[in-house]
């Protein structure tokens, strides 16, 4: 009997040991999708690694956060206050932004800064069938993408911790924020390292190049060059010229002849690019939510001009400073501009609708041959403004049959040559109260040439200012530039503010001529006259969302020094 | 019919001897030898005859089983004792005396239940063995609610197990939470070993600006009858055995089996009414027409519409709820099949179920066919095979598309239809920020999962010798499923879509296991022993593949092939796993009162890396049977009273995939390109969940009173989550696409959870034609996170796009307490606005009272908690516990004769809901949009007497008494959620009331055709007493955006009563 339960006690066993499995049963890597140990093997491989980082991570910045903060805070763009908006326009940013905005502007630059790292860490550990220079490229390309977020997180939030490795990092609870000072040199070593290994012509059409890095350096040393404060300092305006210099006089590179053509599908999409975007986001219009350009959909006033149920832009235009000028009979001749900018009533756009017959702003859409007085029955104040052209390009049908709702076939400007064809002026006027050097004047008067306006024969830091205003409008620059200026003169930048009249206007169209009626409030119109708001110091920098202040109490204790010694290129 | 049962292992010629005896002894019956008894079996109380009792000869394997009429026929002899017994009944012994060739025995009833076999892991158990917590369901007790899929049927059954119906749309999956939620980003549901076949259902997830959305509930395949019993294993020794799969608890169900005996037919309908639920408050159209009124005459909408400008000749408008809302029909169909005979079984069903929603555009469907086999091929060989086969169909637009919402939002000037058939739609000015038209939604919209599986598996039991059993099975499950989305263009007023959309996916996912294993039973005098060792292997994989389209040519042909071809794009995806596991449980029991078993499992996983693969998960209990020691035998009342003790671990081994750096296929320019999805965490390991219990079993009063008391405590430590930190580190919550990592999966954080419940069931009356029997449960569930990388704050973003619903999940809090303000009351004055804290800015702002960039009259005031003198971020704190304090059911029987009447209800003590369908639409007077309908009390909204900045010092509030805040734009962050937006989420719920009669056999039998017959009449979720004034306090947890949320109502889908009416025939 005890030998039987030992013979079938070994037999069982013995079976059992069959069904027992192989080493490899339990290692089961992912079937669908490559990890960062199985790919990077290749140069062409590690491009393909890079070029999402021109569009997804980038997604939550663009369009909305863009605008609101770049253009609505910018004094650009008016607005209502559905959700909460209006707060960009007075100056009242909370740390609950209701209109989400400030909270995806946040998340999504720090998420291209994970992408970066992350990216940069895998190149790193690239397979042997990547080439060197194919490896620095594409490191170049992270890099560069880190410091244009940075760019812009320094200057919306001030000191923010440097994030140079996130797989390190992670576990690191002592993270605090970083001198400003040290975020701008961050910006700068990142960009400088790019330039130096990057090549001068795109490895494949609309990447980034060499120029594109010397340009964004000539701009961090310019708005670095305010920090001190007191003035600019020098040894940066000189980087700022030295670089902008090179891009201007050596890369080769011209403005786009027509400038409303830069804001067309037929020049700026897909691959193709014009060579003055030195910088962009190439969005693909596939109807994947995070690559493709959803602008359109919230700036056109019309659903009539997408063709595709949205155009939800009725409560965005032109601000009562950026009408005032283009209405300013001393600027009829940046009509260029103007149309590519905003839709004033009667302008006709061909491209636009063009089964249709183009496109043709309705003046009944305005107040015809009446003068708006507040409070009057039947005279609305709603939407009679000047709506906002810029990235709104009409139907897909318009656009080589390609996009869809809150999909427009179009790539989004971060950086363009004319920018630093500014940048170069601004470097070469330093301090000086104003220049007449031959450089500063022939860049400067590209643009405005461009723009077929009268060149000037002397520049001051308004006109570049005012000049970058125009160029720039609702491509969500002014912000930036206009915190650049606070950097070093923060009496005139906030004075500037203080005295921009940030109210409401009603056009009236009448017999022909627009009639601009000023008001006193978008959302409350009950006066006439301008509405200014001030912007106190305290609030030049925007909050941090109230969530991520819960998470990292941190963030709000003194900022400290950052040590170099941890990042290697 | 007679038949002879064998009971246990016979030797071949006693198959021999019988037939000789029973011919011998019919030729004469001679005192000394075995000669024929006959005999009758009834019930003492109700001398009903008691079928399928076993009789046997004491000391020998000479059985018999009692035929329909109650009547055995055994071969005895004088002076051997008959041994009597039936589930049910109290074992009762019968001598044979001299000359006596008949018996009547009557059976008294035995109200324990100690003598069942409770399926635990891996094996059976006699309930008196148990020394872990264990509660079993029986089929008795699921048939007493109305039950559309199976996790419908656990509710309220056992103590410490939480079920609630995260939506009550058709179909839609339960979230069950054995003894507190484990886990704080992971799935917390239980294991369901279904006949073996291992299911852990996902979490129901929640759609964007919806209630949750409801598919794939992958228990909803399984017919709820063929269940014949659930074993709930709780406790750590009972669960350990499961090992990584056991830590959220472990539900075993075994389905029903044929018995030996003439082939039993069941066929049974059931006709169920659903009603509609209750109407929120929102405005009709008189209301609407005020508001409006009210709205314009300050400038807050544009000039007042013509027809609006006398209310009191308007009509109530559209009430959309109304038009939403409908009387329907669930209708059931069954059938089984069962006999056998005492070699072979068989059991064989069919059900048919249809459940139009009580929403229009919800339903849900499903045909299903069983069959379980079993064949004792030889004396020591046993096969068993079972296999169902199902298809569900389940409608979603309703919760897929936020119609609850809309219906709630639209206002009642827009008709459903237009005069000339249309829908109809918002008119210009309107369309903008308006609401659709719901109905119209509701209908031309096309959402519907379907699925097509088998379950199943196949047995093998070999006995090579006495007391050893080699148990081998495969078992398998294998789904395949289909989601159809069609949304086509339409106009309704001056609402456009002009495009569609539409997609359609597939997927098929198998699992299998192979497991193995050996069992040892032995007796030695005082010892009783078994020890069972076994090995298992389990795979899975998945596949997928989903196209979607836009632009599609005409509405009419709702597939891809119509769609724009530059719109469409297609994606598949495909991934496995493994798991290997060795098992071992040694089960020692002396002189039946003391009782110790030992568990030990050792699990490997595919989901970690090579270093850390492989996780051990002990487990030891104990237990003392007091009452079967020699001072208790005086104590006559008690009839069993046991301690247990219990200590183990068990662990849960995440998702796959989380130790790798997954690359995602991303679009670009220059072709597809590839980003990194995640943080990869190489050196993940298991979860370790380390639990003690402590029970107490005790039978009474002639087993008439049962009290089963249990406490535990589990702490968790290497708690698998995605470890969010702060946003500067790149982590999304739901990342891993779109630009957006996902946070490391890493071990971090800890958790405990402790709990006590007790259940106490009574036979209350006991008498020949009348019982009253009751039952009730109890349970606290404390749930606290003791250690994470840092505060996990999930907002939900809610349909008006605003992110002010956020739950925080923090050390030394129970997981996902709501988070906000204080709310303190409207500003009266300029004193009041002054005198408080600045409620418009961070810190250093300076106060500006202004009624469009301020905080003016009539804004809500907060509480500045911190007394910093501003109210920001640092003031937001936790408002509410949304997890109960405790929860009880109560459920009572009363029989007399044929008659059944149960009446089951469910509690729910102490938890608070976060209310934000009330929050849309009542707090935030234009909330949802100028146009948009509101809850009635909206009209209140504050009016100030001025709203000139230049009158801040004079401004009152004219209609002070109300909570509703101004309705201007909101400078001063009315959108806070507050205090006032949390409820009371306790209820008391009349869950089912079921009244039944069971025709006698009298009636029937002369028809030759029924064996019996039961009617029932049934209504289900009677009434609930709450204070909560949403649809139903009733909302379960789910997983929005990568976090489990618990106790958020935003437009969930109404649980409504309803009456059943059901007819069960047997031949």
């Amino acid at each position: 009997m005890k030998q039987n339960i030992l013979v079938i006690t070994a037999a069982v066993l013995a079976a059992f040991v069959m069904q027992a499995c192989k080493k490899d049963y339990l290692n089961r890597p992912p079937l669908a999708s490559p990890t960062a140990g199985t790919f990077y093997q290749s140069d062409a491989e590690i491009l393909s690694g890079t070029g999402p980082l021109y569009n997804g991570s980038w997604g939550g910045y663009n369009g909305t956060s863009l605008q609101y903060i770049g253009d609505i805070m910018g004094g650009n763009s008016t607005t209502d206050n559905y959700n909460g908006r209006g707060s960009y326009l007075n100056f009242t940013v909370t740390a609950t932004d209701p209109s989400g905005a400030l909270e995806s502007a946040y998340q999504a630059l720090w998420s291209v800064v994970a992408n970066a790292n992350v990216v940069a860490y895998n190149i790193k550990n690239a397979g042997p069938g990547a080439s060197a220079a194919g490896k620095n490229s594409g490191l170049a390309e992270c890099y560069f993408m880190r410091a244009a977020a940075y760019y812009y997180l320094a200057l919306d939030w001030g000191a923010v911790p440097i994030i140079y490795n996130n797989s390190v990092q992670l576990g690191d609870t002592t993270i605090r924020r970083n001198n400003l000072t040290d975020v701008w040199q961050f910006i700068i070593n990142d960009l400088t390292w790019a330039k130096n290994n990057l090549a001068a012509f795109p490895l494949q059409p609309a990447r980034i190049t060499k120029w594109s890095a010397e340009g964004m350096l000539a701009r961090a040393y310019l708005t670095r060059s305010g920090l001190a404060g007191g003035g600019r300092t020098q040894s940066d305006l000189d980087s700022a010229k030295y670089y902008a210099g090179d891009v201007c006089n050596n890369s080769g590179l011209s403005l786009l002849p027509n400038y409303y053509n830069l804001f067309t599908s037929k020049y700026f999409s897909g691959t193709a690019v014009p060579q003055e975007s030195l910088f962009s986001l190439l969005w693909v219009p596939t109807g994947v939510w995070f690559v493709q350009n959803h602008m359109q959909a919230n700036l056109a006033y019309s659903s009539l001009i997408t063709q595709t149920g949205d155009g939800w832009g009725a409560a965005f235009g032109a601000s009562p400073s950026l009408i005032s000028y283009f209405t300013d009979p001393a600027n009829q001749a940046d009509s260029v501009r103007r149309k590519a900018t905003i839709f004033m009533p009667n302008d006709f756009y061909p491209d636009i609708n063009q089964a249709g017959g183009g496109w043709l702003v309705d003046t009944t859409l305005f107040n015809n041959a009446q003068i708006y007085v507040p409070g009057q029955v039947g005279n609305g104040y709603g939407n009679d403004h000047a709506f906002v052209k810029k990235y709104v390009i009409g139907s897909p049908a318009d656009n080589g049959g390609l996009g869809g709702q809150q999909n427009e076939n179009l790539s989004t400007y971060i950086f363009r040559l004319s920018d630093v064809y500014l940048i170069y002026a601004d470097a070469i006027l330093g301090n000086n109260a104003s220049t007449s050097d031959g450089q500063a004047l022939q860049y400067f008067n590209a643009v405005r040439a461009r723009a077929g306006v009268a060149p000037k024969t002397s520049i001051t830091y308004a006109d570049i200012f005012q000049e970058r205003k125009i160029e720039f409008a609702f491509e969500g620059h002014e912000w930036y530039d206009w915190k650049t200026w606070y950097y070093f003169d923060p009496t005139d930048a906030l004075n500037y503010f203080d005295t921009q009249n940030r109210g409401y206007y009603n056009i009236s169209y009448n017999n022909g001529h627009p009639f601009i009626t000023y008001l006193d409030d978008a959302t409350n119109p009950l006066t006439l006259g301008p509405h200014y708001y001030t912007l106190s110091p305290n609030n030049t920098n925007l909050p941090y969302p109230e969530s991520e202040l819960i998470v990292a109490p941190a963030l709000s204790l003194a900022p400290v020094a950052f040590d170099f010694s941890k990042i290697s290129y | 019919m007679r038949r002879i049962k064998i009971m246990g292992m016979v030797k071949p010629f006693v198959w021999a001897i019988i037939p000789a005896f029973l011919f011998f002894t019919q030729l004469s019956a001679q005192k000394t030898v075995a000669r024929v008894i006959t005999g009758t079996i009834a019930a003492k109380a109700s001398t009903t005859p008691v079928v399928g009792a076993t009789v046997t000869v004491k000391g020998t394997k000479n059985a018999v089983s009692a035929g329909e009429e109650g009547g055995f026929s055994i071969l005895a002899q004088t002076g051997d004792v008959l041994v009597v017994s039936s589930v049910g009944y109290k074992t009762k012994e019968v001598k044979i005396e001299e000359g006596v060739n008949s018996v009547k025995v009557s059976l008294d009833e035995d109200f324990s239940n100690l003598q069942d076999v409770v399926v635990v892991g891996y094996g059976k158990m006699k309930k008196t063995d148990l020394s872990s917590a264990v509660v079993t369901i029986s089929s008795a007790d699921l048939e007493k609610t109305v039950n559309v899929t199976l996790d419908d049927a656990l509710q309220g059954k056992s103590p410490n197990v939480y079920v609630s119906q995260t939506t009550g749309a058709p179909g839609a999956g339960a979230s069950v939470i054995i003894r507190g939620v484990s886990t704080v980003t992971g799935n917390y549901q239980p294991l369901y070993v279904i006949d073996g076949v291992q299911i852990r259902p996902s979490v129901p997830g929640g759609g964007a600006y919806n209630a949750p959305a409801s598919n794939t509930n992958e228990l909803a395949g399984i017919n709820p009858e063929d269940i014949e019993n659930i074993s709930v294993l709780e406790g750590p020794a009972a669960t350990s055995i499961y090992g990584a799969a056991g830590a959220n608890g472990v539900l075993m169900i075994t389905t029903k089996q044929g018995k030996a005996g003439a082939t039993k037919v069941n066929v049974s309908e059931s006709q169920t009414i659903q009603t509609k639920p209750k109407d929120l408050p929102v405005m009709d159209l008189k209301q609407y027409a005020l508001y409006i009124q009210k709205l314009s005459k300050y400038g807050l909408v544009g000039a007042e519409p013509q027809e609006l400008s006398d209310p009191t000749i308007l009509g109530p408008g559209t009430n959309w709820q109304d038009a939403l809302f409908r009387q329907t029909l669930l209708q059931k169909y069954a059938l089984s099949l069962s006999g056998g005979t005492d070699k072979s079984t068989y059991y064989f069903s069919g059900d048919y179920l249809t459940q139009d929603g009580v929403a229009l555009g919800s339903g849900f469907k499903r045909g299903s066919v069983r069959i379980n086999l079993s064949n004792q091929a030889t004396k020591w060989l046993k096969f068993s095979a079972n296999a169902s086969v199902f298809g569900t169909r389940e409608q979603a637009n309703t919760t897929q598309g936020n119609i609850i919402n809309i219906a709630l939002e639209q206002n009642p000037t827009i008709p459903v239809k237009n005069p000339d058939g249309t829908f109809g739609g918002p008119n210009p000015a309107q369309a903008q920020y308006s609401a659709t038209n719901p109905i119209a939604l509701a209908l031309l919209n096309n959402n519907y999962n379907t699925s097509f599986g088998a379950i199943g598996g196949v047995n093998l039991d070999i006995t090579p010798i006495k007391g050893l059993l080699w148990h081998t099975e495969v078992n398998g499950n294998y789904t395949f499923g289909d989601n159809f989305v069609f949304n086509p263009s339409y106009t309704l007023g001056a609402y456009v879509n002009p495009n569609t959309t539409g997609s359609r996916g597939s997927n098929n996912n198998y699992w299998y296991s192979l497991n193995s294993r050996l069992q040892y039973d032995l007796t030695i005098g005082k010892h009783a022993m078994s020890i069972m060792a076994g090995h298992e292997n389990t795979y899975y994989a998945y596949q997928s593949l989903y196209g979607a389209g836009q632009e599609y040519s005409t509405n009419s042909v709702q597939e891809l092939s119509v769609a724009a071809p530059l719109t469409q794009t297609t994606t598949s995806s495909r991934g496995n796993g493994a798991g290997e596991s060795y098992f071992a449980r040694a089960n020692y029991i002396y002189d039946n009162k003391y009782i110790a078993q030992i568990v030990f499992r050792r699990d490997g996983s595919s989901n970690f890396g090579p270093n850390n693969r492989f996780g051990n998960f002990p487990a030891a209990s104990i237990a003392w049977k007091i009452s079967d020691e020699k001072f208790m035998k005086n104590v006559r009342f008690i009839n069993d009273l046991k301690l247990r003790a219990e200590y183990g671990i068990s662990g849960n081994a995440g998702q796959g995939g989380a130790i790798y750096s997954n690359l995602y296929a991303a679009s670009t320019v220059w072709g597809t390109g590839f980003l990194p999805g995640n943080f990869p965490n190489p050196n993940l390991k298991w979860e370790q969940d380390q639990s003690t219990n402590l029970g107490l079993d005790f039978h009474m009063f002639n087993n008439r009173v049962e009290f089963i008391a249990d406490a535990y405590v589990k702490n968790i430590s290497n708690l698998i989550l995605s470890a969010s930190g702060p946003s500067y580190l790149g982590g999304y919550l739901s990342g891993g696409y779109g630009g957006q990592l996902s946070w490391p999966v890493e071990n971090y954080g800890g958790m405990q959870n402790r709990g006590i419940g007790f259940t106490v069931n009574t036979v209350d009356v006991s008498t020949k034609d009348f019982q009253w029997k009751t039952g009730f449960n109890f349970s606290i569930d404390r749930n606290k996170v003791t250690k994470l990388v840092a505060p996990i704050v999930t907002q939900y973003y809610s349909q008006i796009n605003d992110r002010q619903a956020e739950f925080l999940t923090e050390v030394g809090q129970p997981l996902s307490m709501i988070t906000g303000y204080v709310a303190q009351g409207l500003f009266q004055n300029y004193k009041d606005i002054s005198g408080h804290a600045i409620q418009t800015g961070a810190v250093g702002t300076p106060l500006i009272v202004n009624p469009t960039s301020g905080s003016w009259v009539g804004d809500i005031k907060y509480k500045d908690v911190n007394g910093d003198g501003y109210v920001d971020q640092n003031d937001r704190g936790i408002i509410g516990n949304p997890w109960p304090k405790f929860t009880y059911n109560f459920n009572t029987s009363f029989s007399y004769k044929g008659f059944e009447l149960n009446l089951f209800f469910t509690g729910v003590y102490g938890n608070q809901l976060l209310n934000l369908v009330r929050y849309q639409n009542e707090t935030l007077p234009q909330g949802t949009g100028p146009y948009n309908n509101h809850f009635a009390t909206d009209i209140n909204f504050a009016v100030p007497s001025s709203v000139v900045p230049g009158d801040a010092l004079t401004a009152t509030l004219t209609n002070p008494g109300y909570n509703i805040p101004n309705a201007f734009v909101d400078a001063n962050g009315n959108n806070r959620i507050s205090q006032w937006n949390v409820e009371s989420g306790s209820y008391f719920k009349l869950k089912n009331a079921r009244l039944s009669y069971r025709v006698p056999t009298k009636y029937l039998s002369h028809t030759h055709v029924f064996r019996g017959a039961l009617v029932t009449v049934q209504s289900q979720n009677v009434f609930t007493i709450t204070k909560y004034t949403g649809f139903d306090p009733e909302v379960g947890m789910y997983n929005y955006s990568g976090v489990n949320i618990v106790g958020m109502d935003e437009g969930r889908y109404p649980s409504t009563r309803s009456y059943t009416f059901s007819v069960s025939l047997d031949f």
